[in-house]
């Protein structure tokens, strides 16, 4: 398909500044950054993510305190707490329900619900892409197995993958992973294969048919940009589910060890003390809060700015908010 | 009424004088001829009636429960789902005082040990059960005969000794034979109340959801899932006794099941329940009574001693002088006393002398470093395992031996494991435990009979089902101390218990304290055996 | 006429193929929900307490039948579900379809109420953020639809508990019974859906307002307000559609949570206390009740997919 060809409207083939020549590359970045630069809710957003993945990398020497250092007298003290006895800061979002520091625990909390979130529904979201698209295009009998597998995972209680994978394969961060992936990637199969079922009967993919395009093709040029929007929305709000439910996984002994922490079993471990210690699931719930609405704002910025369809509105200048008026 | 109804209540009204039924059988023979007659403004006359207690019972009380029993049979009162609502509908041979939870007769008046393997029990009189059935010796043999059945294989008959077997001697007596001496079976029999041989006989079908006895309380229905109900019994036999130990003072009650103890709280707060077990302590602090009170379980640390490291003498004294009981007791459960050994000052075989492990950081470490000098393996891994949701704040707790052996040197960490993958593994025997599993488990051990042999059975025997711990001397001091009653039984357990506290068999933490919430006008104290009797509860 | 006729016998026999499959799944999940949980662990264990003797265990084992090599076990209990007896439960000792059975209409009226709530208000928080993307109040929106995605439901069904029941005394804490019961346990349930949904609407309708032909049609002067709901709104259905579905198979799974917290009897504790105690009769009752209605709901669904967009068919 050559791309100065005669695309109808809607295609998503159409042309982009990266497909053209180095010195439009270089420009295209700079448009690029121009635009985030004037919305400054998405870069707000991007800078938040960026310093969370410093703080989580580089943990031990961000960290204050030792995450795992506990202390009975200190135990759920409110926010701005002293320190003991050798501590130079103050606990500044309290101490949990061991007396350990919050603001460590959270930070090297990061990483694991980070990790958990991150791969988790970046592996479900493909795989069940991957499949809708193949049940969705190519329907019949491919359609149906694929559909009635979806069907019958859906059916079978979470808990029990859960409790299987533990029993053969042991605890461990990956084993989470792989149990949320496992029971969390039907959604994106049933929504991807929606959208297929009503784009694969527009216009322009029977024409692309029509010239010989290889399904494959128009699979991946045509159809699957259409798409992309709303299932990158999902996956950003799959984070944020994937963290909650880690906790109740690790709660049965599946996955991470204390004193390792990450945000949901920390929530899960305040779940006691809503009443009367606030802060132990405040802060790691606004943790996932903010780390999802940041991953949501920069994801779907950033496809929004790519896709030709929508482009228009963030890289005209002075564009800064605004509908289409 | 039309006047031939009223003459067929008449007619029924005579028929009850006669027959002495009882209120409740009054108005269901009055509705299947077709009559509805209110229950309260009656009186048929005779003693029986209920207003020669005292006050009318009045007034519904709601209880807040954790779980909802899985069902209603007779011997489920063995389990603290089970016996909130069964020892009030259902009673047993034997109780115990509330106060200084000695054992007291309830369905019997008297007992005696005949000889060795015989227990005489002398029964109440003048009790029906609540479908008319009468209580005497044969029912109360059927009962217990049917309930500790090896057939029948019910959950209570891991509490069993010796097989026993119960036949009726006159209309009022029963003697109860055991297959080998067994001086702890009254208090078996304390725990299980007997069911009416009519509905096992006849309807046994009902039995699940519809528990009859001759207690205090009449079930009235069971919604699962949602609540059960039941009502003051008229006709009860603690009217007119005095040896009772309680009254009916509330007319109604009704138990519902909240899983989370902040829901369970907030119903007192908010007035919709007068009671609530099982608090945590934040919780019950926000309710307008908060009790506290101890229980028969005591948390302990169970120690795999067939461990390498644990194996040593040194590493085991090293744990119990490294975990602060009384900082544990108070910041995370709320209270509680610091334990000396794994059952309560009320139990036979609790030696008064010996004190909590102290804590003691510098001793310990310096205990491990001598045993690593001696070549004890201490960078071998223990596991501190729990079990998910055996008691409030054990996911903490395990967190916090974890942290304290890994500061005298050892290595250390806490698992929190599903329940029944936990049980697989708590529930081997020593000789079938690996060498190297390195567990630490922290299961409170209950001893609802409240005399250690249970416990030593269980966890100090070389053969014990869930025991780690061997010591062949031990066990044959314990063959020795079975058949021994009274004072002499007491001494022999409490050598027992001095021999495995020297040892470090295990190391106790606390006697677990449970909260109760109640509502502020509601009058009732805590028992130590963790029963809930309306018949000691009144509203001001 | 002709037409009518043929498409009728094609959504017959459509119906019927999906019907065969249905019992091919229910099937299938019966016998894995089997093996898995015989692999799992012993109920008997579970029964007695940790202090009880391998002797006691074996006897009670034997009692319930657990004992029997597991062919025999498993050709007696197919034949026995075959036949509709799903057994007793290990626990409770009443048959445990009933009991399953009685519990299904607190889940399905919850479930019900939830969405009944959730989308009319996904729906218009989705539209009004993409009528002006990037404005206060498309921010605004997006951050209540994160935060409905990100907040633990313990703690949002306590907060309301605490808020609207202890505080104010407006509803009842707990409980299953009229309508005052089901408004907190719904409310909180919601939030998420709420959430998922909004966005993507509001991802769905950016994407279909942007293109060439709402541009065109706007040219000729139609109004934005019809702009949108025709052209945009229809096209957004079929993804929304789905994920209603989803959101609605894990409410039909048990909001496991939410059912714990406020006492309500649904089927979703009743599945998760049986796997814990690894009751397989109640285990497999429960799973076939809600196996039975998510694949009914993803037929629905999938039927309308043609009632939105002719253009897909039944193959």
């Amino acid at each position: 398909m050559s791309s100065a060809g005669k695309l109808l409207p809607g295609d998503p083939a159409s042309a982009k500044p990266e497909t053209l020549n180095k010195r439009a590359r270089q420009s295209a970045f700079r448009v690029y950054a121009g635009a985030l630069w004037h919305d400054k809710v998405t870069l707000a957003a991007c800078v938040f993510l960026f310093l969370l993945a410093l703080a989580a990398i580089f943990a031990p020497l961000v960290a204050p305190f030792d995450p795992e250092e506990q202390s009975l007298m200190l135990r759920n003290q409110p926010p701005m707490t002293e320190g003991g006895s050798e501590a130079v800061i103050p606990h500044v979002l309290g101490t949990d329900q061991l007396g350990r520091d919050l603001v460590s625990r959270l930070i090297h909390g990061a990483r694991i619900s980070l990790a958990v979130g991150f791969a988790g529904a970046i592996f479900s979201g493909i795989f069940g892409v991957l499949v809708g698209l193949i049940a969705g295009y190519y329907r019949g009998i491919v359609d149906d197995i694929i559909m009635r597998a979806v069907d019958t995972l859906m059916g079978f209680p979470s808990l029990l993958t859960a409790l299987l994978v533990l029993y053969a394969l042991g605890p461990g961060v990956w084993k989470i992973i792989l149990v949320l992936s496992v029971t969390r990637w039907m959604v994106f199969a049933r929504v991807t294969r929606s959208l297929v079922l009503s784009h694969r009967e527009e216009v322009f993919v029977d024409a692309a048919r029509t010239i010989g395009c290889s399904d494959r093709r128009i699979l991946v040029r045509h159809i699957l940009p259409n798409l992309l929007s709303p299932i990158i929305v999902l996956v950003t709000l799959e984070v944020a589910t994937m963290m909650l439910t880690e906790a109740s996984l690790s709660f049965l002994g599946l996955g991470i060890r204390p004193p390792q922490s990450s945000w949901g079993l920390m929530l899960a471990q305040g779940r006691a003390y809503v009443t009367t210690a606030w802060w132990l699931v405040t802060f790691p719930g606004l943790a996932i809060l903010f780390t999802a609405l940041s991953l949501n704002l920069v994801a779907t910025w950033a496809r929004a700015v790519t896709d030709p369809v929508t482009r228009w509105r963030y890289l005209s200048a002075g564009t800064s908010k605004s509908g289409d008026e | 009424m039309v006047r031939s109804d009223i003459q067929r209540v008449e007619a029924l009204l005579r028929e009850a004088r006669q027959h002495g039924y009882s209120r409740r059988e009054l108005v269901r023979r009055a509705a299947a001829i077709g009559v509805a007659i209110p229950a309260a403004g009656l009186v048929i006359g005779g003693p029986a009636s209920a207003g020669a207690q005292g006050a009318e019972p009045s007034g519904k009380i709601v209880l807040s429960m954790s779980v909802e029993p899985d069902s209603l049979e007779n011997w489920r009162s063995y389990s603290t789902d089970g016996h909130p609502i069964l020892r009030n509908v259902q009673e047993a041979l034997l109780n115990r005082d509330p106060e200084t939870n000695e054992l007291v007769g309830e369905l019997a008046t008297s007992w005696e040990q005949t000889n060795d393997v015989t227990w005489r029990f002398h029964l109440r009189e003048g009790v029906t059960f609540h479908n008319g059935e009468a209580f005497n010796a044969d029912v109360a043999a059927f009962g217990i005969n049917y309930t500790w059945s090896p057939e029948n294989n019910f959950q209570i008959y891991q509490y069993v000794g010796p097989d026993m077997n119960a036949t009726a001697i006159d209309e009022y007596t029963v003697d109860v034979v055991t297959e080998a001496p067994d001086p702890i079976l009254p208090s078996r029999l304390y725990f299980s109340p007997l069911p009416s041989m009519q509905q096992v006989t006849e309807a046994p079908e009902t039995l699940p959801d519809n528990p009859i006895g001759t207690g205090p309380y009449i079930f009235q229905e069971w919604n699962r899932g949602q609540y059960m109900r039941a009502v003051a019994n008229p006709d009860w036999w603690g009217h007119t006794a005095d040896d009772a130990l309680g009254q009916i003072s509330i007319q109604e009650a009704e138990w519902v099941f909240r899983a989370e103890s902040a829901v369970r709280a907030a119903m007192v707060v908010a007035e919709e329940a007068q009671f609530a077990r099982f608090l945590s302590p934040e919780d019950c602090e926000t309710t307008p009574q908060c009790i506290t009170s101890s229980s028969v379980e005591t948390i302990f640390l169970r120690l795999d001693t067939m461990h390498p490291v644990m194996s040593d003498i040194r590493i085991r004294k090293a744990i119990g002088l490294s975990i602060n009981k009384e900082a544990v007791a108070e910041q995370l459960f709320g209270g509680g006393e610091p334990a000396s050994q794994l059952v309560g000052p009320s139990a036979t075989g609790y030696n008064a002398e010996l004190d909590p492990y102290p804590f003691d950081m510098e001793q310990a470490t310096q205990l491990v470093e001598e045993a690593a000098a001696d070549g004890v393996p201490i960078d071998m891994p223990i596991t501190v395992a729990t079990r998910e949701g055996i008691y409030v704040r054990n996911a903490e707790f395990a967190e916090y031996v974890a942290n304290q052996l890994n500061e005298i040197g050892l290595n250390a960490h806490s698992e929190v494991i599903e329940i029944a993958l936990y049980n697989e593994q708590y529930d081997v025997n020593y000789n079938d435990v690996p060498e190297d599993r390195g567990w630490i488990g922290t299961n409170p051990h209950g001893n609802e009979i409240m005399d250690v042999s249970s416990t030593v059975q269980a966890y100090y025997s070389c053969e014990g089902g869930s025991s780690t711990y061997c010591d062949p001397e031990l066990d044959e001091a314990f063959n020795a101390a079975a058949p021994l009653t009274g004072e002499a039984r007491q001494e022999a357990f409490e050598e027992i218990t001095r021999m495995y506290y020297e040892d470090y068999g295990a190391v106790p933490i606390i006697h677990m304290p449970l909260n109760y919430g109640l509502a502020a006008n509601l009058v009732w104290e805590a028992r130590l055996d963790g029963f809930i009797l309306l018949k000691e509860m009144s509203f001001t | 006429m002709v037409v009518m006729v043929k498409g009728r016998s094609v959504i017959a026999r459509y119906l019927i193929r999906r019907l065969g499959h249905s019992i091919v799944i229910l099937l299938g999940l019966i016998i894995v929900v089997f093996f898995v949980t015989h692999m799992l662990g012993d109920p008997a264990s579970l029964m007695l307490r940790p202090e009880a003797t391998d002797e006691q265990v074996q006897a009670l084992r034997e009692s319930l039948n657990l004992d029997d090599p597991l062919r025999v076990q498993f050709t007696r209990y197919m034949g026995d579900i075959l036949r509709g007896d799903f057994g007793e439960s290990l626990w409770q000792r009443v048959p445990a379809l009933p009991i399953v059975i009685d519990r299904i209409p607190a889940t399905l009226y919850l479930a019900g109420v939830t969405l009944l709530i959730a989308v009319p208000l996904a729906v218009i928080l989705g539209i009004v953020s993409a009528v002006k993307p990037r404005s206060i109040t498309d921010r605004i929106v997006t951050v209540v639809s994160l935060t409905g995605v990100s907040v633990a439901d313990f703690w949002l069904g306590l907060m309301l508990i605490l808020l609207f029941a202890v505080q104010l005394g407006w509803l009842p804490t707990s409980g299953f019974g009229g309508p005052r019961y089901v408004i907190l346990p719904a409310l909180a349930l919601a939030v998420r859906p709420i959430g998922r949904l909004s966005q993507v609407v509001r991802s769905a309708m950016l994407d279909e307002m942007s293109k060439a032909y709402v541009t065109t049609a706007r040219a000729k002067g139609l109004k934005q307000r019809v702009v949108i709901f025709s052209h945009t709104l229809k096209n957004a259905a079929i993804p929304v559609l789905t994920l209603a579905g989803d959101e609605a198979s894990v409410m039909l799974n048990g909001a496991v949570v939410i059912e714990t917290l406020f006492g309500w009897p649904g089927v979703g504790v009743l599945l998760i206390e049986a796997i814990e105690k690894r009751d397989l009769p109640v285990i497999e009752a429960s799973v076939m009740a809600i196996a039975v209605m998510i694949v009914t709901m993803n037929l629905l669904i999938d039927l309308t997919y043609s009632l939105i967009d002719p253009r897909v068919r039944y193959t």
